[in-house]
């Protein structure tokens, strides 16, 4: 961790598990910011972003058409997904756009820590 | 009177004839002036006799028979005017139909012979073609010459015998049903004393007669059956019409039910008719399991098929308590948690565990093996609860629900698994016609409406619309237009919401897709 908290961007269209997710990364020193869908999370992403935690499944475009989308504007934002289903094909979809890690709700911090550990060395330096 | 301008003492004489067999008991030799006085009086009595005349023939010794007086009620009897017959007297006796003839005329050759009287009835064929039962009474006296005379009265009994044919057949039906009927009947006075009975089978009596008739139902019954068929008495006294009296009595081990239905019999008396449901009842009650176990399979199915959407809806406010404790956690071990955050951490944690309660509480109705309960609720609720269901579904699916429901919606008596079932159902349907549209087409609206004594729900999908030829058979048990289908969801909706007192049905909207609508009644005005 550098001196300035890396800054971790969560997509989630559930305002609870949004919520829970801030306060946990703020407790462990990241900083945070929220997007409550694809679209806006794609109009705000100015700043430069360590990681993103994305849901796989949300109304509108959803967290593979958002990894694709990034994939094919060439900005390579390491990406975790956490998703409610437990969905091989999406799964499997995922990794292969190059996710980080596919979590599957409820997962531990520790499971969380480490995928965005993991992402945050993948990710190219700014 | 007659018809014909007769010499005076000839009609005299008919009429004398007739005065003979007419009995007027208060009659005595000074009630009239005159003969004269009497024969009006007798002339008039023969004239305004309904359905009857009087008549007078002579059979002279040459055989012919010939009218000597007739009264005017001929005419109705027969549709005969008198001078006809005075003319020709067998013109009347042409008029008996074949199958009678033989007999009258037999009676007639007893009564010119020892008998002296005419008693028979036939069946006149009038020429207006109307077919009359007749009958002959009339007495039969030496005439003059060697002659004979006749004289009495001929009665249409035609109303008669229909009423008595009418009760002679309903007499051989009712004994017919009777003999047919395997009921027990009691007739029994309104304060409940045995006063008949009829039994096909006196073993289904299960005590002698002499056990019960003539005591009161009291002396004869279990204490927790008297009384309400007492109250069955008196409701059917004081409010007229019949009831029923549904009980169970154990026999020989064995439960068994009876339906008594109870009517007023007379001024005083009851009919109570006691029928043993018992077979009838354990077919339904099997029937009636075997439709809620089919309903919950079909349920289990539904729920299958959208099982990773409902995991969804319990893994997400799990995943928030999760993260929300390991952040308080984190805050307390590193000694930066405030109390005011951690007071917030703490309510949204009992936010979400109320979030999953109500997910796990939604899912066990729709999956308990419990028996079905009708309760007064409202069908936007039921629409609610289905919402929430399809919440993540909806998301997966990536199509949009709305909902049009009416506010102040009165409440039914029903069951809402079984109403939450339909419901459910009906959406998928709509979901799984809209999957080949664009997302932005997925469009489905769920509507509520009060028409008439009716509460009503409309699913309307924007999916392509029920083809022509299936829209006679899709509440048809196994068909189905789905490759992967059973054919049974449809069916279900249909029972459960004919069950309630519905109806369901589909029809295909003017502007695309198709609406499926069902109604359950509201409870009657207390």
């Amino acid at each position: 961790m550098t001196d300035t908290a890396p800054l971790v961007c969560v997509v989630e269209d559930d305002p609870s598990v949004l919520k829970g997710l801030e306060r946990l990364l703020r407790a462990w020193g990241y900083d945070v910011q929220l997007c409550r869908s694809a679209r806006e999370f794609l109009d705000r992403a100015a700043a430069p972003i360590a990681c993103v935690v994305v849901d796989v499944h949300m109304p509108g475009q959803t967290g593979l058409q958002l990894q694709a989308e990034l994939n094919r504007e060439g900005r390579r934002v390491p990406v975790v997904f956490i998703t409610g289903h437990g969905d091989a094909g999406a799964q499997q979809e995922a990794l292969s756009g190059g996710a980080v890690a596919f979590l599957k709700k409820p997962f531990t911090d520790q499971d969380l820590l480490k995928a965005i550990r993991q992402a945050i060395q993948s990710s190219p330096q700014p | 009177m007659g018809d014909r301008e007769e010499p005076s003492d000839t009609r005299r004489s008919g009429l004398h004839a007739i005065a003979q067999s007419v009995r007027t008991p208060s009659r005595s030799p000074e009630t009239f002036r005159s003969v004269a006085e009497r024969d009006d009086f007798l002339r008039t009595i023969g004239d305004k006799l309904p359905n009857a005349f009087f008549f007078r023939v002579v059979h002279d010794a040459d055989g012919t028979f010939r009218f000597t007086y007739i009264s005017s009620g001929c005419r109705e009897v027969t549709g005969l005017c008198p001078e006809r017959l005075f003319g020709r007297a067998t013109e009347l006796t042409d008029l008996i139909i074949d199958e009678d003839r033989d007999g009258f005329w037999e009676a007639m050759a007893r009564a010119l012979g020892p008998e002296a009287s005419l008693d028979h009835a036939v069946r006149l064929r009038r020429p207006d073609g109307q077919l009359r039962w007749c009958h002959f009474r009339s007495a039969v006296r030496p005439g003059e010459n060697g002659s004979s005379v006749c004289e009495g009265i001929l009665l249409d009994i035609t109303d008669r015998r229909s009423v008595e044919a009418a009760l002679g057949d309903s007499t051989e039906r009712n004994e017919a049903i009777l003999a047919a009927l395997p009921d027990l009947m009691f007739v029994m006075s309104r304060d409940g004393r045995y006063l008949d009975y009829h039994a096909r089978d006196h073993q289904a009596l299960l005590l002698p007669p002499e056990a019960f008739m003539g005591k009161h139902m009291s002396e004869v019954l279990p204490p927790d059956l008297a009384k309400p068929f007492q109250r069955s008495f008196d409701q059917v006294f004081e409010a007229g019409g019949s009831a029923v009296v549904d009980y169970a009595l154990d026999i020989n081990g064995e439960r068994r039910y009876f339906e008594a239905r109870v009517v007023r019999y007379g001024a005083d008396r009851i009919l109570s008719i006691i029928r043993d449901i018992t077979e009838s009842k354990r077919a339904h009650d099997e029937a009636e399991s075997n439709r809620q176990e089919l309903a919950r399979v079909s349920r289990m199915t539904m729920l299958g098929e959208i099982a990773a959407s409902l995991a969804h809806e319990l893994n997400q406010p799990l995943a928030a308590i999760l993260n929300n404790s390991q952040a308080a956690q984190r805050l307390m071990t590193t000694g930066r948690a405030k109390a005011d955050d951690t007071l917030q951490i703490l309510c949204d944690i009992a936010d979400d565990c109320q979030r999953a309660g109500e997910v796990i509480w939604r899912l066990r109705g729709l999956l308990s093996r419990e028996e079905s309960e009708r309760q007064p609720l409202s069908l936007n609720q039921v629409v609610h609860d289905v919402q929430h269901l399809l919440r993540s579904e909806l998301i997966t699916r990536r199509a949009r629900m709305t909902m049009a429901l009416v506010d102040s919606l009165p409440e039914v008596v029903a069951d809402r698994v079984q109403l939450q079932q339909v419901v459910l159902n009906l959406a998928l349907n709509a979901l799984d016609a809209m999957s080949e549209h664009e997302p932005a087409d997925r469009h489905m609206v769920i509507a509520t409406s009060r028409p008439g004594s009716f509460v009503q729900v409309d699913v309307r999908d924007h999916g392509p619309g029920i083809a022509g030829e299936h829209i006679g058979r899709l509440f048809d048990p196994f068909f189905t237009t789905k490759p992967s289908g059973l054919g049974m969801g449809l069916r279900i909706c249909s029972s459960i919401v004919r069950s309630h007192g519905g109806r369901i049905w589909a029809a295909n909207n003017a502007e695309g897709g198709a609406t499926f609508s069902f109604t359950v009644p509201l409870p009657p005005p207390q």
